[in-house]
């Protein structure tokens, strides 16, 4: 059943569809023989005549069960036409509409839905060469991990957020890495576009340049600093954010150290250029850890259940970091 | 001194086309070629300009008579046109001519068994104009107002629809 959640504002419903992956579905019809159809309505027809109180009534006048919409001027069983048509023609039709308008054709019935939740469609592809930027696009190693083109797309809606950062921090041409400039005493930050507050989702993050003495990944609120001067790991140090120091390898949160993680023994160092996964769980408020796909265990948990960004801070000159959404995470 | 009667001019093609319920069109030569289906067909039945009186009508059981007179009007017109390019870049700015548009502002149903036709007959420029339309109806709807637009049940709407079907059955 398509689920209408009336209540949700503008970025939910945005963030519903982009984080949302249909299963796919093979079933779906190439092509409806008009004839067929007209057969259908036929049969619908006769059908309909019993249900009339008085028989000699027209079969074309009778809505005795639904409340017909405005605009249905048709015999009963219109809904044939738009909800059944082939799937070349529900992709000619739909790569003229914008995402959120994608959006409302998904949840309009099963079959819109089949149509859409073919990933590598035109109207994903399309969309991909829209909205992201070139060298994203050509880079053979950045979105690899990401099988379709809809996946890529989604993305690029979670990726850094080109107004919500440091100022000595800029995000480069490819939308997706955050470049430190080589500035003295100064710690910077920046957050996803788009926050989180249900399921659970899976971030990405490569330190694809020098750690410094203080390289923190972790989440915040919209309200958690993400600058300020010396070389501070900012991220955790109030009850805004919540952060794990690459360097000391320390979790911080409300400026009080949580321990080291993962919780052993002389932890190993991060190797610069190993992807780390952040995973944040809201149902269950917590969040932790992958290092090259291996779980470090439990980082923070007892997390309120607010609208939660990914974040990182930096302080190396001319450092870099990279991260790059890729919805929920296989669960073992 | 009788004046010397100039030769007739080639005569053009006109190919009768017989729908699924029995009724003939006619489409010229030059209109037929904007379908793909179609001219593969009489390429492939061998219709030429010395047989194609003492022929039957060319078969097209996917289309309705109502359906095939309105592609016959369209093809006609842009008989003497290109035909357009399968480009995405392109199609993504697609503007629909104004006699087009007129052309397709008919019932929804109506608007669909053309788009199947153009589907089936593969004819790319009532597709995409056809396609068009139809997206522009659905351009910044709600979930809700697509199912008023184009008259498609909820689920609900649909269980309740077959309860009700049921119930009649069983009664008559």
């Amino acid at each position: 059943m398509a689920e209408n959640d009336g209540e949700t504002i503008v970025p939910d419903e945005q963030c519903n569809l982009t984080a949302s992956t249909p299963m796919k579905s093979s079933g779906l019809e190439q092509v409806e023989s008009p004839k067929e159809r007209k057969t259908s309505m036929v049969e619908c027809d006769d059908e309909g005549n019993p249900s009339s109180g008085t028989p000699d009534e027209s079969p074309k006048q009778l809505t005795p069960h639904s409340i017909p919409p405005r605009r249905r001027r048709s015999p009963r069983r219109p809904e044939v036409s738009a909800s059944r048509l082939p799937l070349k023609v529900l992709n000619q039709i739909f790569q003229y509409l914008p995402l959120k308008d994608l959006r409302s054709a998904m949840l309009t019935c099963h079959s819109w839905n089949n149509a859409l939740s073919m990933e590598d469609s035109d109207i994903w592809q399309y969309l991909l060469g829209k909205k992201l930027p070139e060298a994203a696009v050509s880079d053979p190693f950045l979105l690899a991990e990401l099988g379709s083109a809809k996946k890529k797309l989604r993305a690029w809606y979670f990726a850094w957020n080109t107004s919500d950062i440091s100022r000595n921090n800029y995000i480069r041409t490819n939308g997706f890495t955050v470049h430190r400039q080589p500035v003295a005493q100064s710690t910077d930050g920046v957050r996803g576009k788009r926050g989180i507050s249900k399921g659970v989702h899976a971030f990405d993050i490569t330190w694809d340049g020098p750690l410094g003495t203080v390289a923190v990944v972790g989440i915040a609120t919209k309200h958690a600093a993400l600058h300020c001067v010396g070389y501070v790991a900012l991220l955790g140090s109030d009850d805004q954010s919540w952060g794990w120091n690459l360097v000391d390898n320390v979790l911080m949160h409300n400026g009080a150290q949580l321990g080291v993680y993962p919780k052993m023994n002389n932890p190993p160092k991060y190797e610069v250029g190993d992807k780390i996964r952040l995973i944040i769980d809201c149902d269950t408020h917590v969040a932790y850890f992958e290092r090259n796909s291996e779980f470090l265990g439990i980082a923070f948990n007892h997390i309120p259940p607010l609208r939660l960004y990914p974040a990182v801070c930096a302080v190396y000159g001319n450092t870099e970091v990279t991260m790059v959404y890729v919805g929920s995470p296989q669960m073992g | 001194m009788s004046a010397p009667v100039a030769d007739a001019p080639a005569a053009e093609i006109v190919y009768k086309i017989i729908s699924s319920d029995g009724v003939v069109s006619k489409m010229s030569e030059k209109a037929v070629q904007q379908s793909k289906t179609l001219s593969n067909l009489i390429e492939n039945l061998g219709y030429t300009i010395e047989n194609i009186e003492t022929r039957d009508p060319i078969p097209v059981t996917n289309v309705n008579g109502k359906t095939m007179a309105k592609v016959a009007e369209l093809c006609e017109k842009h008989k003497a046109d290109a035909i357009p390019e399968d480009n995405m870049n392109v199609l993504k700015t697609l503007t629909i001519p104004e006699w087009d548009q007129k052309f397709l502002k008919i019932e929804d149903e109506a608007l669909f068994d053309l788009i199947l036709a153009s589907n089936f007959l593969d004819i790319k420029g009532l597709m995409y104009y056809g396609c068009k339309t139809v997206s522009n109806m659905a351009k910044g709807k709600t979930t809700a107002e697509l199912r008023e637009i184009f008259g498609i049940n909820t689920d609900e709407q649909d269980a309740a629809e077959e309860t009700a079907q049921k119930a009649a059955a069983e009664v008559a």
